[in-house]
């Protein structure tokens, strides 16, 4: 067989997409060996497109057995000898190997990115046998034909090792905290209870943990504590206009009633109107922290949601790379193509011919770089299929954005008449917008309202109409939500943007936060306090910082990772020996949390009957079969029980039904799409359901 | 010595969590009092029923109540 260069890319998808570009006619031929794809490129010199399937090395444990701690051994191995459920990787890597053997030249295409980095080294070094110091880098943001043709034509001529032991370090740190710590608690608990349950927790996810505790903490120990205000209205022309007293607050009630007793069906007099106008500068571009800040916002997808839909947009060729912290848009990408792009397309059209006329176009920019990629784009490529609607709104966002930055400022005036009504003032405040400037191309998104008034004069009088006094409490501080959660992180710099949404995901799926306005569980509360009493160090945010800088420093080449690792080991092995000799409280603290939190997961709602007790999910003594009963059954006060279905898993909901208010469940079972079940016999919705099942059998006899 | 609200372990009257919401309770007592006028009993029963105060300063308040009768 003819030699060939052996491309490496990160996924499928981007295989076939550089394969696309690089092969003469744009259609590689596809071959699938053992249900590994990879591409044949023809080109000047033949080419094979072979993809990883994300990271298929690992760190793993040097020895045998899990239940022990400190480990402090480890090597990079296939994942396949690492993880349960990797047993598809041993094939791909297979495949990669036997690809190499033929290959002359190795390029890595991976992200260019620490992930990326080390997904390419580690297949470059093992499944091809040490090509890693031979291979050259194709370094791209975006996957559109000319830049991946500029990547491939001009290489680099060897790989970012300063990135990959940056990523290294970074997954071996990891690593050691992690499983250290995570075995610590799993089998102090084990030990305990004799049950084992997976704890875990790391050198992210325990001071992102942490500071979810102490906002709860003063969420459930906060004492309100009351105030006043005035609310008010004026009737101007028939319509009626709300202002504001001039004092915000009132400290004591009775100071809110005099005001009240003093204006009330007053009429008040214009002493001063004051116009203001203010410039509001464009936004700055998208790095992808503020990309899944204002989805959210805005659509409410979760970071992780809007990440991995950057990703699929990433892929497809219509946006640059998403996991970039930079806020820079050089010129080199090429405004005005990109903008022609997007002009061939009906919703952009209008908006992106208009910058097109603009001479010089200057993107305003933020401060943060990113040496690898720089802010998310659009390529002014245009979909190749019907995006689904998700797709459809970031995709729609991040053109918006990107046109916006170009935008000029906007003008905005603000007028705030000043209304004397018996020696008290009230404030009377308009906006509107005087120019719009970028506000054009970013409108749906804007969530600035006009507020509009009628034309006024110094002097003239205005009728009060509505003054009341105001009840007020001071409110606990908000709770945190995974947008707000992952700012936090970044604030605070622990994680990276390629980790952080799924640090939030993890602290969610091990039950120590719960509901979208997050909610620690008792779990997640006792996890922290074995944590704060027993190795305080791994919930502090100044080490996590601390090694952070650390590791970026490796990227600088200013660090080297054997330090950084054999500091983190100093630093761990005390707080493990701490864990070692606390090992019987912290098991019985963990077990009884873990008992708890499974005994909450089977509660269902409040007892209908007897109002006092609550249902749950029960299993009968006698035959073990599941049911909902009141807890107050055991002690004889109330008898109300509900079958469930056998089969299947079945979870309380927390939702009530639409027909009766009750609460519901969610049954799953093999083979059947998953359903809200309502356990109540006499719900209407059932009554309607009957019918319309009675109905349809009518209409179908009598067709018949 | 057991906390009098959750049964979980305390050095004084409260556990460390309820210890918490029972400062916070004392301290804004007489905010209360200059701002509304109310009395102690009247004072913990608007912390029972505000929507706003925390579960673990609405147990201690509903502790201290019933302690009073």
């Amino acid at each position: 067989m003819e030699k060939y260069t052996l491309i490496i890319t990160e996924k499928p998808d981007a295989a076939q997409r550089i394969a696309q570009a690089l092969d003469h006619k744009g259609k590689p031929k596809k071959v699938e060996e053992k249900n590994v794809p990879y591409f044949l490129v023809k080109r000047d010199k033949p080419l094979v497109v072979v993809p990883a399937l994300g990271h298929l090395y690992t760190v793993a444990h040097i020895g045998k057995g899990r239940n022990y701690y400190p480990v402090f051994n480890f090597k990079w191995a296939p994942r396949y000898l690492a993880e349960k459920g990797a047993k598809h990787i041993r094939t791909w890597i297979e495949v990669v190997s036997k690809m190499a053997k033929n290959a002359e030249e190795f390029i890595d295409a991976c992200d260019y990115d620490v992930e990326g980095s080390l997904i390419g080294y580690y297949l470059l070094k093992y499944a091809c046998e040490n090509k890693e110091n031979v291979a050259k880098r194709m370094k791209f943001s975006t996957l559109t034909r000319g830049e991946l043709e500029k990547a491939y034509s001009e290489p680099l001529l060897k790989l970012d090792f300063a990135l990959i032991e940056a990523g290294r370090a970074r997954h071996e740190v990891d690593w050691l905290y992690g499983v250290n710590i995570s075995r610590a608690l799993t089998l102090a608990a084990k030990r305990w209870s004799g049950k084992y349950a997976t704890l875990s927790t790391g050198r992210v996810q325990g001071p992102t943990l942490n500071f979810l505790v102490a906002r709860e903490r003063s969420i459930r120990s906060f004492v309100p504590v009351p105030y006043w205000s005035i609310r008010a209205t004026v009737d101007i022309e028939g319509a009626a206009y709300e202002v504001d007293y001039e004092k915000k607050t009132f400290e004591k009630r009775m100071g809110a009633d005099a005001v009240v007793k003093t204006c009330k069906g007053k009429i008040g007099k214009i002493e001063k109107i004051e116009k203001k106008s203010t410039q509001q500068r464009p936004p700055i571009p998208f790095d992808l922290g503020a990309l899944q800040t204002e989805a959210y916002g805005l659509f409410g997808y979760t970071p992780k949601r809007t990440s991995n839909i950057a990703q699929r947009l990433y892929l497809e060729a219509l946006i640059s790379y998403p996991r970039t912290s930079s806020q820079k848009l050089p010129p080199v990408i090429g405004y005005q193509a990109i903008l022609k792009g997007l002009s061939k397309e009906r919703s952009h059209k209008r908006l992106a011919s208009e910058l097109l006329q603009i001479g010089e176009l200057k993107p305003r920019e933020g401060a943060k770089e990113d040496p690898a990629h720089p802010a998310v784009y659009p390529t002014g490529n245009l979909p190749e299929r019907p995006l689904h609607e998700s797709e459809r709104r970031v995709w729609d966002l991040i053109v918006r954005r990107f046109m916006a930055v170009f935008g000029e400022p906007a003008i905005k005036q603000s007028m705030k008449v000043t209304i004397n009504v018996n020696g008290h003032r009230f404030y009377l405040r308009g906006r509107r917008i005087l120019k719009k400037g970028w506000m054009k191309f970013y409108k749906p998104y804007i969530r600035t309202e006009e507020v509009m008034l009628p034309p006024l004069k110094e002097g003239e009088t205005v009728q009060l109409k509505e003054l009341l006094r105001e009840d007020k409490f001071t409110k606990p501080p908000p709770r945190y939500n995974p947008s707000s959660l992952l700012k936090k992180m970044e604030e605070v710099g622990i994680g990276t943007k390629a980790t952080r949404a799924d640090t939030i995901e993890t602290l969610y799926s091990r039950k120590y936060i719960a509901e979208e306005r997050i909610v620690v569980t008792d779990l997640g509360f006792d996890i922290i306090d074995v944590l704060h009493k027993y190795c305080s160090g791994v919930i502090s945010v100044e080490l996590t910082r601390e090694l952070e800088e650390k590791m970026e420093q490796i990227q600088t080449n200013s660090e080297k990772r054997e330090n950084v690792l054999f500091e983190a080991v100093e630093r761990l092995k005390p707080m493990l020996e701490q864990l070692k000799q606390g090992e019987a409280a912290i098991g019985e603290a963990l077990s009884n949390a873990i008992k708890r939190s499974r005994i909450q997961e089977r509660i269902v709602g409040g007892c209908p009957t007897c109002k006092t007790g609550k249902l749950m999910i029960l299993y009968s003594r006698k035959t073990r079969k599941r049911f909902i009963g009141c807890t107050n059954y055991f002690k004889n006060a109330c008898q109300t029980s509900f079958p469930l279905p056998q089969r299947g898993t079945v979870k309380p909901l927390h939702k009530p039904c639409k027909g009766c208010g009750w609460s519901t469940l969610l049954v799953k079972m093999k083979g059947r799409r998953p359903w809200i079940l309502c356990f109540n016999e006499n719900c209407p919705k059932k009554e309607e359901r009957r019918k319309r099942l009675e109905m349809q059998s009518l209409q179908k006899r009598s067709s018949k | 010595m057991k906390c009098k609200v959750c049964k979980r372990e305390a050095q004084n009257k409260y556990c460390e969590l309820h210890e918490k919401a029972y400062a916070n309770i004392m301290q804004r007592f007489e905010t209360w009092k200059n701002a509304a006028d109310v009395s102690w009993e009247q004072y913990l029963n608007e912390l029972v029923k505000n929507s706003f105060t925390g579960v673990w300063a609405k147990e201690v308040a509903e502790h201290l109540l019933k302690d009073k009768e």
